[in-house]
């Protein structure tokens, strides 16, 4: 994908110009019609489900950014779910159980980095071959069945899920300080700049002496991260371990970070994901408001994908002819 | 966006052939896969003794020729550079639709019609949009795979079983000359897309799009035509497999393999992988799918659970690609 850098005009294009009205439009269209939406307590709760997804679609964004694609996300998320709440029932710890799902899905990322940077497997059948193994693992912990979990006694995850500061629930502070490290990371850091060469031209990359195979590895351990820590969160917030919610939310992630590449005329940037967080979320809820069926729902969900991937696309083809 | 196809597009030297057509490397490289398949075969038969029943084998192969289709489809794709994500979601649709147009009365002669124009549109579509409009194939083709899972539960919420007609049913459960239909179908199919792809000039065009792209377009290959081209071909093998999948349960599930599909894929890119230029083939991908074939069988001979073969089949997938990776980078 080719991109540019960003200019202040660059907000009068089309392709960034869309999800904004879009996200205008369903916004206005939520506020007229439901009395209550436009106070602070529903707003916060709409960004607290926003949460889940603005946290792993921050850790796909790094990846995405860097030319690879993970798909076992959404199996990470089944199984950071399970295998926190199966911790805590055995007795564990809940500080530990913290350490343990970081300590995990960081030990996938590096495993999935590993087999991308230092095999030289294609990122996309690589993921997919460990998306099958997570799922399976997910599935096979507890015989495909939920894991209860009372959060009462593990008060940091119940903290996690349910707690507040100020008025913000702590999701939302998570996914700010993960939307903040991210954009820090992107922007600040030389990694960022690397994570991005590798992106663009991995053999120029290559010559220009980025470490290519530390940028894989660190790609699909922040991308792995997310997800865990996404899956710990849902986890407490459902108050069980279910190993069937994770590719809801990787289905989602992908649309918000696709979204976001296509506001970036092609980079994925952590910005632009977020606004497509905002947007797929939004949507979701301005839909399931409107009472559409849950399935043309996703047929909305992949058209708006589609049509703001277009708008990118024409933009570049029409600035190439002239 | 990811030259998806890195694997096998990437590291691909010219080589000197021999006057008789391959040098002896290239011979012994060939061999390996087909050796390492006999391996398994031997190991599995040992282990298992149902497995190298002559019920089992044509049970195999059957189980396979749905994988194979679409295998087959998305070698197209890959060799052109492309990749396509939607093509089991496609299946699925295609079949559903079969279904549900032969359970309103257009019997199965416009059940068939229905799924290949289905699988065809399908393609088409994906095409236009990474090859015409140039968004890149997985934003494409994932967002094509997302609206056709949600179509398809729109258009049937439960399985669709009425309407079957014993015709239809003999695509999937008849017998010809002792062999079933699926099997005759798949491989009528693969010698179509072996010539296709490796005996007309169509397919010396689709590798060198799939190669080098710019030098294709320089040489007067009209690119956005040969992917159109590609997608589509790929569709129309969604909706036959799809048929097929459908003739031989006799029902449609509209909730079956609306993801992103690791068999197909996993077939393809083993296939590339151990080719001796890392280079998609016809005979690649259905080596590669035979290996995934019965690595499925005899894990379920052997009474493994779903969950858990899974887990095996993910790791043995895996590590197969890697080992392949692994002996090329070392050479």
């Amino acid at each position: 994908m080719q991109g540019r850098n960003a200019g202040a005009r660059d907000w009068l294009e089309l392709p960034r110009v869309l999800p904004l009205l879009g996200l205008a439009l369903i916004f206005l269209y939520s506020a007229i019609r439901i009395d209550q939406f436009l106070t602070v307590g529903n707003l916060l709760l709409l960004l607290t489900h926003a949460a889940y997804v603005g946290i792993l679609a921050a850790g796909l964004t790094f990846c995405l950014a860097a030319n690879c694609f993970d798909i076992s996300q959404g199996s990470i998320v089944s199984l950071g779910a399970v295998m926190s709440a199966l911790a805590l029932r055995g007795g564990l710890d809940p500080w530990f159980v913290v350490l343990l799902t970081f300590g995990l899905s960081s030990g996938i990322g590096l495993v999935n980095g590993w087999l991308v940077g230092y095999a030289g497997v294609d990122s996309l059948i690589a993921t997919l071959g460990t998306n099958a193994v997570l799922s399976g693992l997910a599935f096979t912990l507890n015989l495909g069945e939920s894991v209860p979990v009372v959060t009462d006694q593990a008060r940091v995850i119940a903290w996690l899920a349910e707690g507040h500061i100020g008025v913000f629930p702590v999701p939302v502070l998570l996914l700010v300080l993960v939307a903040l490290i991210a954009w820090f990371v992107e922007s600040v850091t030389v990694f960022g700049q690397h994570m991005r060469a590798v992106g663009g031209n991995l053999r120029a990359a290559v010559e220009a002496g980025v470490n290519v195979r530390a940028t894989h590895l660190a790609v699909f351990s922040a991308s792995a991260v997310t997800a865990g820590v996404a899956g710990l969160v849902i986890m407490a917030r459902m108050g069980a371990g279910n190993p069937v919610v994770g590719p809801s939310y990787g289905l989602d992630a992908f649309a918000a970070t696709f979204i976001g590449i296509a506001m970036y005329f092609g980079q994925a940037r952590v910005l632009g994901t977020m606004v497509g967080v905002a947007l797929i979320s939004l949507l979701v809820y301005a839909l399931n408001l409107a009472g559409v069926n849950p399935f043309l729902q996703d047929v909305v969900r992949g058209l708006v994908v589609v049509v703001v991937a277009s708008a990118t696309t024409i933009r570049r083809v029409s600035r190439a002819r002239g | 966006m990811a030259e998806p196809t890195g694997a096998a597009a990437g590291r691909t030297q010219p080589r000197r052939v021999g006057r008789w057509g391959a040098d002896r490397r290239v011979m012994r490289e060939q061999l390996v896969f087909p050796t390492v398949l006999a391996a398994l075969i031997v190991l599995f038969s040992l282990i298992a003794p149902q497995f190298a029943t002559w019920r089992n084998v044509l049970n195999l192969l059957i189980q396979v020729s749905m994988d194979s289709l679409l295998a087959l489809g998305l070698t197209g794709v890959v060799a052109v550079g492309e990749i396509d994500i939607s093509i089991s979601a496609a299946a699925t649709f295609a079949g559903v639709l079969a279904a549900g147009m032969m359970r309103d009365g257009y019997g199965p002669l416009g059940g068939i019609a229905a799924a290949l124009a289905a699988g065809i549109a399908i393609g088409y579509w994906n095409g236009l949009l990474v090859g015409r409009i140039r968004i890149p194939a997985l934003v494409a083709t994932w967002s094509t795979m997302v609206i056709l899972a949600g179509g398809t539960k729109l258009y049937a919420r439960l399985p669709i079983y009425a309407g079957l007609s014993g015709k239809f049913l003999f695509l999937g459960r008849g017998y010809v000359l002792g062999i079933p239909m699926p099997i005759w179908l798949l491989a009528a199919a693969t010698a179509a897309c072996y010539v296709l792809l490796h005996k007309t000039q169509w397919g010396l065009k689709i590798y060198a799009v799939g190669l080098n792209r710019v030098a294709a377009q320089v040489c007067g290959v009209p690119i956005e035509r040969y992917k159109v081209g590609t997608f589509v071909s790929c569709g129309l093998l969604c909706g036959v497999a799809g048929v097929i999948r459908v003739a031989r349960q006799s029902m449609a599930i509209p909730w079956q393999g609306l993801a992103v599909p690791l068999d197909p894929l996993a077939a393809v890119f083993l296939g590339a992988a151990a080719s001796p230029v890392g280079r998609v083939s016809i005979v690649g991908t259905m080596l590669g799918a035979l290996t995934v074939g019965v690595m499925i069988n005899s894990l379920t001979l052997m009474g493994i659970s779903l969950f858990f073969q899974n887990i095996v089949k993910g790791c043995v997938i895996v590590l197969g690609v890697v080992v392949v990776a692994l002996r090329r980078r070392a050479r």
